[in-house]
């Protein structure tokens, strides 16, 4: 009796995340992670790396142990009670007859998806000749619908970073300088140029005055350094052109500390105003407030110890100490236009004249605290009537869908797209996204599961028609997190065994149908600093065997359960409720780990209650995903500072290693990218030795999308694709031959949705 | 005005304000109940805070945990939380000074119709999200009921008269067959049917065309009648076969009765003795039922909400669940419990005017009928 449904909806309350119908739970395991999120997939990024990694061990990676000496590897996972097994005492898993897939051969990346533009396209398949036929011709105009299964609160970054908000940010806003989708290198975006320079600090002199610190480009020239400055505003004694200081001086150099940004002139905010270096210094401002919400963002500037505006289109950061993410971070910064958001100056010209006319009727003689400025931030209009810098800016933006049309003042026309309209669809329910893009209401669906993908729906006649598939690889992958701080996983024969229980291939072959790589680090796979020479482990009973045995764990009483010191073999694999692929994977892990006598109970916990558990170290074992951004900084996953419960980390597995602590901090002060990734590489050897993670899958994301549009392409970064470079062919209704408009839409933008005010 | 009259006309108000006091406890009851098994669930709300999905990844850092456990009072003892949330007094950091904040908002919580903030969304207020929703669900259940009792009554009284014969069984087999069908499998099932895989008749995504800014007037209803015909007909069809077999069973019992037999005697027509006799008299258990729809119409449904991505009620306290979204959570279950004690005392009301043998027994009913309630709500 559905309509009389209160307590039945109140049941279904009450009963969670139980309920089938719920698509919002969703996966650990990568699989449905994998689609939602970042990354990046579609280069290649094979790299044998023996060359470049001075760890021992690196050539015959499956004897990863021989790199923990003795001494350390006492330490090296003081969790560990066992010593990490001496290859010798491992019998080697009997590889021949669990030959590596074709596809994922060791020390190549395997065959990733092109970067073709329409590679999967249906009228872009190569003919006879083994030739694709040329592209049509891009008209300008037209809509694109964008399926997504998430609304975000707001469009301000600072307050709401999330992946679905950056991906629409993408399209109406700019940073100083942009990640290039496909090398990811930072290229110039409103910052026309940049400057990077290095720290110097010199020894205190004794006097009690503050350690001088000198600012430009630092080398080292035999025993003194040579500190040039680049940019002229850069500080320190005037006159040379370069100034040289005795090694013996020097306390310090942080590199890559102070970064001065140069910006474009020409660039309009969305509101028509100008934008200038007073946007960037308020937008940097905010992280300084405690009030405003943005606490999730806060620790990319906690190291950002000054940002001067030098001149209206100059702007200089300067940073404590050395990180690799520092100028990604600072580049990135999320930016508000002050004339809106800035209370500081009231009886300025950039500022909301209505806001501050309120409050001085009430008190003439009122001036903004910063709490007061918090509480504006925090519910400022802005935030979804948004104005921003992009080429798209939002026109409207309801309970179901934000549209955003084009931006006539865009500085950068030719960066601009195709498209004069985008908008993204709110769809949560996956089979009626589907429905949806057959009939037309949406044109993009970049999250099809393994079923749909092989399944009836991508043959039907109707979807023929009107759409093709394609996959990529992003980064996201799988795993089983192990609580090192439980006695029976503390040893590391012990995870390897449980490892070689995982019926990688069948899983594979099977569950994927080849659509996965097995990975085995913390780095994405299409990273240069993942380490394709790391043999994954194989499924092989025999050696986790003798593995287990080695250990201690025998079947003593006979019942069919190893056990040992009285304890039997027992543990539970806690879930995220509703996670098909979680299920489907752990259950077949179940299988095997039974046969071997290990007694896996799966678990399916409300993600609310499986995070917390992780959080606090109540489990034994947890599938899991994570979506790496293209370079992950392993600290919060792996430093042992995070160890402790509780600790509000990622770090839930308790692992802590003074050798990957030592890896990490050395690591994340490396500026140069081939030193850094051939770190990260030994780094992602020594904890895929220790095993904290059973790592699976990184699998395909699988998409739909409609044939009218070209110029489809899969992008190695985050989104993995780019709606600028999409366009509808010459000649389809509604579109012209150039960019410009008619009659540019005009008018103010609309918020029909949920208000803010 | 006679002296008796008077004391009946007290009597009356007496008891009536009697059965307001009455639900009016029922109601905090209710509240204190939801409240306490909505904080005993397992899974701690701060998890959540600026995470993308509930399910993400990523956790907040610990500063925003700190700062949302602290404005929402997530570490203080639950009596003190359960004040804040009632009101009037704000008890939060930056409530009224009495209880040690700052003053900045003194006054809030249940009593002042204040039902919060979303936790996720910190800028919306719940009190006008639920308004918004309701907007969505409670035509489309209003539809559905009008339907259901439409369809279902003269189905019903049908049945009834044909007792025993194919017509009668062959309904009450489809209507069996209709009641036992579950919603989501219905909806999917009419989605293909009807969608652009199966005969392409019906739009399946929400309440308007992806175009409907360029359609005049006539083109917009046409436009909203097809998008709700699939989401009203499925809300329908249960309800449906349940009224019908209440109404057969009900008019079954009255056709069978002595004062319909004395009616066919006096020889009156079928149509009066059907409606006029039984059916007035069959009536009752429909009333008690209607009592009942009421926070159907502001509940909405999860799954039919979520199929046919529909922004209604339903799914936002499903949301406000999963992501333990308390104040969502809170504000939903009440607005529906509101409706449940509104709904009795409607159908007391009826029950009063349809019959006065009622109007004195009504109390021990409704009190009845109210911790049944309340033993749902647990």
């Amino acid at each position: 009796m559905p309509f009389l449904s209160s307590s039945r909806s109140f049941a279904a309350l009450l009963l969670g995340a139980v309920c089938a119908v719920c698509t919002v739970v969703l996966g650990a395991c990568g699989e449905d992670e994998s689609q939602r999120q970042a990354a990046s997939g579609a280069t290649p990024a094979a790299r044998p790396t023996s060359e470049s990694t001075p760890a021992a061990g690196r050539d015959s990676p499956e004897q990863p142990s021989n790199q923990a000496p003795a001494p350390a590897s006492a330490q090296a996972a003081p969790s560990a009670s066992a010593p990490i097994a001496p290859p010798s005492a491992a019998p080697q898993p009997s590889s021949a007859s669990q030959p590596s897939s074709a596809s994922q051969k060791v020390g190549h990346a395997p065959e990733l998806v092109p970067t073709d533009v329409d590679y999967f396209h249906p009228d872009h398949q190569p003919g006879p000749d083994g030739r694709r036929p040329p592209q049509p011709e891009p008209a300008f105009g037209g809509r694109v619908i964008i399926r997504t299964d998430l609304m975000p609160p707001s469009l301000n970054y600072a307050l709401d970073g999330a992946a679905v908000t950056r991906r629409i940010l993408y399209e109406v806003h700019e940073t100083l300088l942009a990640p290039d989708f496909e090398s990811g290198e930072l290229v110039p975006d409103l910052a026309e140029r940049w400057d990077v320079e290095d720290t110097l600090i010199l020894k205190p002199t004794g006097d009690g005055a503050e350690a001088r610190r000198l600012v430009g480009v630092v080398a080292r020239e035999g025993e003194e350094y040579v500190v040039r400055p680049v940019s002229a505003l850069s500080s320190g004694p005037a006159g040379p052109a370069a100034w040289r200081v005795p090694a013996a001086d020097v306390a310090a150099l942080e590199r890559g500390t102070v970064l001065t940004f140069h910006l474009r002139r020409d660039v309009r905010w969305h509101d028509g105003e100008p934008f200038d270096a007073a946007d960037v210094g308020f937008s940097f401002s905010i992280y300084a407030n405690p009030k405003v919400r943005c606490d999730n963002k806060r620790p990319n500037y906690a190291a950002v110890t000054a940002c001067e505006v030098l001149d209206p289109h100059t702007v200089r950061f300067t940073l404590a100490r050395a990180h690799f993410k520092a100028l990604g971070n600072v580049a990135d910064l999320f930016l508000m236009p002050a004339h809106r958001y800035d209370l500081s100056d009231p009886d300025h010209a950039r500022f909301d004249p209505a806001y501050v006319a309120a409050k001085r009727a009430q008190d003439p003689q009122w001036r903004p605290t910063a709490d007061e400025q918090a509480e504006y931030v925090n519910a400022h209009p802005a935030n979804r009537a948004f104005v921003g810098l992009g080429p798209y800016r939002v026109t409207e933006w309801t309970q179901d869908y934000l549209e955003a049309t084009r931006f006539d003042g865009y500085f950068a026309p030719e960066r601009g797209g195709y498209l004069d309209t985008i908008r993204w669809r709110l769809i949560t329910n996956d089979d009626t996204a589907n429905e949806a893009l057959l009939a037309g209401d949406i044109d993009f669906n970049e999250r099809l599961t393994s079923e749909q993908y092989f399944g009836e729906f991508t043959q039907s006649e109707a979807f023929l028609a009107r759409c093709y598939k394609g996959h990529l690889y992003a980064d996201a992958y799988g795993f089983v997190a192990w609580n090192l701080t439980r006695p029976m996983f503390a040893d590391v024969r012990v995870r390897r065994a449980l490892g070689m229980l995982f019926d990688y291939e069948g899983v594979r072959a099977n569950y994927y149908r080849g659509h996965a790589i097995q990975v085995t680090g913390v780095q994405p796979v299409a990273s240069p600093a993942y380490d394709w020479s790391i043999v994954p482990l194989k499924f092989d009973p025999t050696a986790a065997d003798a593995l287990l045995t080695a250990a201690g764990w025998i079947d003593r009483d006979g019942d069919g359960v190893r056990d040992k010191d009285g304890k039997r073999f027992e543990f539970e694999i806690a879930i995220n409720t509703g996670s098909r692929t979680s299920e489907t994977l752990m259950a077949r892990f179940q299988e095997e780990l039974a046969k071997q006598g290990v007694r896996a109970r799966v678990q399916a916990y409300d993600w609310s209650v499986f995070q917390e558990r992780c959080v606090r170290r109540e489990y034994d074992a947890a599938a899991r995903g994570w979506v790496p951004p293209p370079e992950v900084d392993p600290d919060a996953l792996w430093h042992s500072r995070w160890a402790g419960a509780d600790v509000g980390a990622s770090n839930f597995c308790g692992f802590a290693d003074p050798e990957v602590d030592r890896l990490i901090d050395t690591g994340v002060r490396e500026l140069d990218d081939a030193r850094r990734y051939a770190i990260w590489r030994e780094l992602g050897a020594r904890i895929y030795a220790a095993q904290p993670y059973t790592f699976l899958f990184n699998p395909a994301r699988k998409f739909a999308v409609s044939k009218a549009l070209r110029g489809v392409q899969a992008l190695r970064f985050d989104p993995n694709y780019q709606l600028r470079r999409w366009y509808y062919p010459k000649g389809t209704p509604g579109t012209r031959a150039t960019r410009a408009r008619a009659e540019p839409s005009g008018g103010e933008s609309r918020d029909t949705s949920a208000g803010d005010r | 005005m006679t002296s008796t009259g008077l004391e009946r006309e007290v009597h009356a108000a007496l008891r009536l304000f009697q059965r307001l006091a009455g639900r009016v406890a029922v109601f905090f009851g209710v509240s204190v109940l939801v409240f306490c098994v909505i904080h005993a669930a397992p899974g701690d709300p701060s998890l959540s805070v600026g995470v993308e999905r509930v399910e993400s990844a990523d956790a907040p850092t610990d500063a925003a945990r700190a700062r949302f456990r602290a404005e929402h009072l997530l570490d203080a003892p639950l009596w003190r939380q359960y004040l804040h949330y009632f009101g009037p007094f704000d008890l939060s950091p930056r409530g009224h000074v009495w209880f040690g904040g700052s003053g900045e908002s003194p006054w809030g919580g249940l009593v002042c119709f204040d039902f919060g903030h979303e936790f996720q969304r910190p800028t919306v207020d719940v009190g006008e999200e639920l308004l918004r929703r309701l907007a969505v669900t409670a035509p489309l259940s209003g539809l559905a009921i009008l339907f259901a009792y439409a369809l279902a009554i003269p189905l019903g009284v049908a049945c009834a008269r044909r007792r025993g014969s194919g017509f009668d069984r062959w309904v009450s087999t489809g209507l069996l067959a209709l009641f036992s069908v579950p919603a989501y499998w219905a909806a999917l099932l009419a989605m293909l049917v009807f969608g652009p895989r199966g005969l392409d008749w019906l739009p399946v995504l929400g309440l308007a065309d992806k175009d409907v800014a360029r359609f005049d007037g006539f083109e917009r209803a046409l436009d909203l009648a097809q998008h709700a015909l699939l989401p009203v007909a499925v809300l329908t069809y249960g309800g449906l076969a349940y009224v019908a077999r209440q109404t057969r069973a009900a008019m079954i019992e009255a056709l069978e009765s002595d004062y319909v037999r004395a009616a066919r005697s006096r020889g009156l027509s079928e149509a009066r003795i059907v409606w006029r006799h039984a059916f007035a008299n069959a009536v009752f258990p429909l009333l008690t039922l209607a009592g009942s729809l009421l926070p159907a119409l502001v509940g909405g449904s999860v799954l039919v909400e979520s199929i046919f991505e529909l922004p209604g009620v339903g799914r936002y306290a499903y949301e406000g669940f999963l992501r333990r979204d308390y104040n969502v959570v809170m504000a939903t279950t009440l607005v529906s419990a509101a409706m449940t004690l509104v709904g009795l005392a409607l159908s007391d009301a009826l029950y009063a005017r349809c019959d006065p043998r009622f109007a004195t027994e009504a109390d021990s009913r409704s009190s009845d009928s109210l911790s049944a309630a309340e033993a749902r709500r647990a």
